[in-house]
């Protein structure tokens, strides 16, 4: 039995939409926490420092300059990603290296596309040749 | 304590036959049924794992087993925890019994992983298992970001590619004595190492398979069994936790905090104070090779895991047998079924019921069986133990 099923989402964005507009944009709007001072990019829904009340946790939006450094790599026939973590930022961030043939530690935000809203960076370096 | 008076199973792999997972969760669960020794009518409440409705295209899907296995009228619940919505299940269950909501419960899990969608299009879901909002929308997939939990772990214990690959090696090898097994293999540490890359560190080899299959037990108290079914292992411990969903929110990205968590509070309602020396047998989640020796450590099953990993203390014969059935690398992983299955091995190894081959000499007194979803997100731990204990 063959069936086919097409889905088309619209997502609400909600309390995430200045992050997602930001992304769009190429600029890195990060949440800092009030209580605490924590930055988060990407931005946390709840600040650990209120894990021990029933506070809600309040936070202002924070623009980061965009420039970040790659503590993890991988690379795969799927591209390459890794974990990086944006200046001023607190947390780390899973992002999906634009061109894997550039090496580097070094990198900046890269304005997101349609099909793939997350997180993306470029790497401040230059091509190597690859195997593959 | 909780009595496991029934099991079954069918075998894991990718269905060629036209089956469905309704015939194989039906299959499973007359097998379970048959084992404890009870009549369908016996049944009081029937608990379903799955882990998503992409997969079988069926939403409620217990409503629809109830049904299909004759329990209509029955307390009938789905169970979802991602990779743990088995053992989480099993954990459902459990309560179920101790509460005295149910007298028998059955427990069965099932996922059409492997025939149903093509591979491309179950990896593009499984992307969604993390957080979808920030790292799924990168477009990583599940074996990038254990790629890069293993990254960090490799970083801070200096386990090394190789020591990843003995772990392919011996589940596949320990899998040529299941019958019930998906990948059985003989292979070499170098046909893992060069085997294609998917994300490095990891291999095609170094990853489990997306199988289809389905799992099945009966739980009950032991005075409400069959008195031949009274000496069977028994769930002395069940225990769960979360970690943060996103690997960069939390402190040590390689380490399974979540799964340390859930065993301390498994071990602490089993009465197990050192798990290094109590625990005679572990049937852990190995999504990912390294993803063994990373479940290894959280559970605390080892004061020196990687030493002992290297000198073959964790192979059938060593100290701590870990995935005597294979794995999810050798066994598979229907999702919704590979909890249950994991906890199907410890209890039939306890008996000393498990298979030809696989079965160990000396019947472990206690054993653990660890299950989670999203990289150590969602994680859930079983101790079973031996009647006579």
């Amino acid at each position: 039995m063959k069936h086919r099923l097409t889905l088309d989402y619209t997502l609400g964005e909600g309390e995430l939409a200045p992050y997602l507009d930001g992304l769009r944009r190429g600029t890195a709007t990060a949440r800092q926490c009030r209580q605490c001072d924590r930055v988060t990019f990407p931005p946390e829904r709840m600040c650990s420092c209120q894990t021990g009340n029933n506070r809600v946790a309040t936070f202002d939006w924070k623009a980061l300059d965009g420039k970040a450094e790659i503590t993890h790599r991988t690379d795969g026939a799927g591209g390459a990603f890794a974990l990086a973590r944006f200046a001023g930022a607190d947390n780390l961030a899973v992002c999906r290296i634009i061109d894997p043939t550039v090496r580097g530690n070094q990198a900046r935000l890269h304005a997101a596309d349609g099909d793939l809203p997350g997180l993306a960076i470029e790497i401040l370096g230059e091509a190597i040749e690859t195997a593959r | 304590m909780v009595l496991v008076a029934g099991t079954g199973m069918t075998a894991f792999n990718r269905r060629k036959d036209g089956s469905g997972f309704r015939d194989w969760a039906g299959a499973a669960f007359h097998e379970s049924l048959e084992s404890a020794q009870l009549c369908r009518d016996d049944i009081d409440a029937l608990v379903v794992a799955s882990e998503s409705d992409f997969f079988s295209m069926q939403l409620n899907p217990a409503s629809v087993l109830a049904d299909d296995f004759g329990l209509t009228g029955v307390a009938c619940q789905r169970v979802e925890g991602g990779g743990a919505s088995g053992q989480l299940a099993v954990h459902a269950g459990a309560m179920m019994v101790l509460s005295g909501a149910a007298r028998h419960v059955a427990v069965v899990g099932f996922e059409p992983s492997a025939s149903y969608l093509s591979g491309a299009a179950v990896s593009e879901l499984y992307g969604y298992s993390f957080d979808a909002w920030t790292d799924g929308m990168t477009g990583i997939s599940a074996t990038a970001l254990y790629a890069l939990s293993a990254k960090v772990f490799m970083a801070r214990s200096n386990a090394n590619q190789e020591d990843f690959a003995a772990i392919s090696v011996q589940n596949r090898a320990n899998a040529c004595d299941n019958p019930t097994a998906h990948l059985p293999l003989e292979i070499t540490l170098e046909e893992v190492v060069d085997s294609p890359m998917v994300f490095d560190p990891y291999r095609r080899l170094d990853c489990s398979p997306l199988s289809d299959g389905a799992a099945a037990i009966i739980l009950t108290q032991p005075e409400d069994a069959p008195a031949s079914r009274r000496g069977a292992a028994r769930i002395a411990g069940i225990g769960a936790a979360s970690d943060r969903v996103r690997l960069g929110d939390r402190g040590d990205p390689g380490f399974f905090a979540g799964k340390q968590a859930a065993a301390r509070r498994a071990y602490a309602m089993a009465g197990i104070e050192k798990p290094e020396t109590q625990i005679g047998l572990a049937e852990v989640y190995d999504a990912y090779s390294g993803a063994q020796l990373q479940a290894i450590e959280a559970l605390g099953l080892s004061r020196d895991y990687l030493t002992e990993h290297r000198s073959g203390g964790f192979s059938p014969s060593g100290r701590l047998p870990v995935n005597q059935s294979g794995g999810l690398m050798g066994q598979g992983a229907p999702v919704g079924a590979t909890g249950i299955a994991q906890v199907i091995a410890c209890a039939r190894q306890i008996e000393g019921t498990y298979h030809d081959g696989l079965q160990l000499k000396k019947l472990p007194r206690y054993a653990v069986a660890d299950t989670h979803g999203g990289v150590a997100t969602s994680c859930a731990v079983t101790v079973l133990v031996g009647a006579g204990n």
